[in-house]
């Protein structure tokens, strides 16, 4: 499999730290970290990345402003992030058309889990 | 007030915070009869509000020297040196703590809507944290990093209005 | 931002000088965390259609002044902290139901101690300063 690049947008250095780790133990890259939305937003479209991980709450602008201002092509390519468990911005995200979440704390192999089945919807 | 939301919280907190324990910093963890002792050494508390149907909050207190370690676990092996970034990991710790907390409650009890609010991270000597006006259940847990007390406290939540107690 | 300072800033004054304590406002400094070394702090939470915090911090000189207005007693013991809280949910509580949109408070926590150090990241705060009779007071708020 080509490795894959993938953005960290997250306010959290620890799950910058445990995505990365995750990430790079299965042979792809983190090649951005955005700390909030408006950053992320940014990265998404300079860096073109094949995979991006998307924290709820984040200052500035949380992930479901991000969702209102990506197109459906990239928001496949999303995996959200939630410490929260909150079903109501849960079942927004979905709305807006995303299939993969993960609650924190969460497994590398989850993380990799996710990537896989974003592979496998590409294919 | 809910009928059940006490029990629960008695119930649910050893479990929610093992797990979140152990996925984060791989750390074993049993409930202890032992608290923190009274020492005026630095402390870390963690401060997260609740609000919803009912508010309340969650407070999260160690010693320096267990945060130092539970940082590095945190951080794979590496130490957090500056302040900002202990604040952002501990900040981080009480997220989860909270988020895994209040997803039990509000899945378990429709309606409930709990919402947590920004961490706030203290540390100092002689550290003291009341909420006038709100009971708590207290609980120690000791893990491989040292003792952690985990307070959780909602308005009209009183162990001793349990009428099952009676 | 700018409104929901000033809503604070009115409450405290507003609130205060239900008891007779008279503020005078001094400097706001915006700054990239929310912060404070005071000895007292009252620190409550918000969320709704916007989420932060607000922070009101004291010296013990300040923490004093008001507690023997309050209770008679110069010494920050559990009932002076309660005060403190009461006050703070009165201002808190004043400035929300003024600002745009539905937004719920959490209850006011005191933490009081030495050598304190108090930090919420990533967010930037606007501290208002205010001088009560010579002793210092802020209220701080930020939001996500």
């Amino acid at each position: 499999m080509q490795p894959l690049r993938v953005l960290v947008i997250d306010d959290s250095p620890f799950v910058y730290k445990a995505m990365k780790r995750a990430v790079e133990a299965h042979g792809h890259s983190v090649i951005g970290h955005a700390e909030n939305g408006q950053m992320g937003l940014e990265l998404i479209s300079q860096l073109k990345p094949d995979i991006i991980t998307l924290d709820v709450t984040m200052p500035i602008m949380d992930g479901l402003q991000v969702l209102q201002r990506l197109d459906h092509e990239k928001i496949d390519k999303v995996i959200m992030i939630s410490a929260m468990g909150d079903m109501e911005l849960l079942k927004q995200a979905k709305e807006y058309g995303v299939r993969f979440f993960l609650n924190k704390p969460f497994q590398p192999e989850d993380v990799i889990h996710a990537i896989n089945e974003i592979l496998t919807g590409e294919r | 007030m809910r009928d059940g939301i006490y029990e629960f919280i008695e119930g649910y907190l050893s479990d929610m915070f093992a797990s979140v324990t152990g996925d984060i910093f791989n750390s074993t963890l049993t409930e202890s009869a032992i608290g923190l002792s009274e020492t005026s050494d630095r402390r870390f508390v963690i401060i997260l509000g609740l609000a919803g149907q009912y508010k309340g909050r969650i407070i999260l207190e160690t010693s320096s020297n267990t945060s130092d370690i539970l940082l590095q676990r945190m951080n794979f092996g590496e130490p957090v040196l500056t302040l900002q970034e202990q604040n952002l990991f501990l900040g981080e710790l009480g997220n989860m703590v909270g988020g895994k907390f209040i997803t039990a409650l509000n899945n378990s009890f429709r309606g409930l809507e709990l919402r947590l609010t920004p961490p706030i991270v203290f540390s100092g000597e002689n550290l003291s944290v009341i909420t006038p006006e709100i009971e708590s259940i207290v609980r120690y847990f000791s893990t491989d990093c040292g003792i952690v007390r985990i307070d959780i406290g909602i308005e009209g939540v009183k162990p001793w209005l349990n009428l099952e107690n009676f | 931002m700018v409104e929901f300072g000033e809503f604070l800033s009115t409450a405290l004054m507003e609130t205060l000088s239900m008891f007779g304590l008279r503020v005078e406002r001094n400097s706001t400094i915006v700054s990239e965390t929310l912060s404070s070394s005071s000895d007292v702090n009252v620190v409550l939470g918000f969320t709704g259609d916007a989420r932060g915090s607000i922070v009101i911090a004291l010296p013990k000189k300040t923490a004093s002044a008001i507690s023997t207005i309050m209770i008679g007693s110069e010494e920050v013991n559990t009932m002076a902290k309660s005060a403190f809280a009461e006050l703070s949910n009165m201002i808190a509580g004043a400035a929300i139901s003024k600002s745009t949109g539905l937004m719920n408070l959490t209850p006011p926590s005191v933490v009081t101690g030495e050598n304190i150090s108090l930090m919420i990241s990533r967010v930037k705060s606007t501290n208002m300063e205010f001088n009560l009779n010579g002793s210092p007071l802020t209220i701080a708020f930020a939001l996500e």
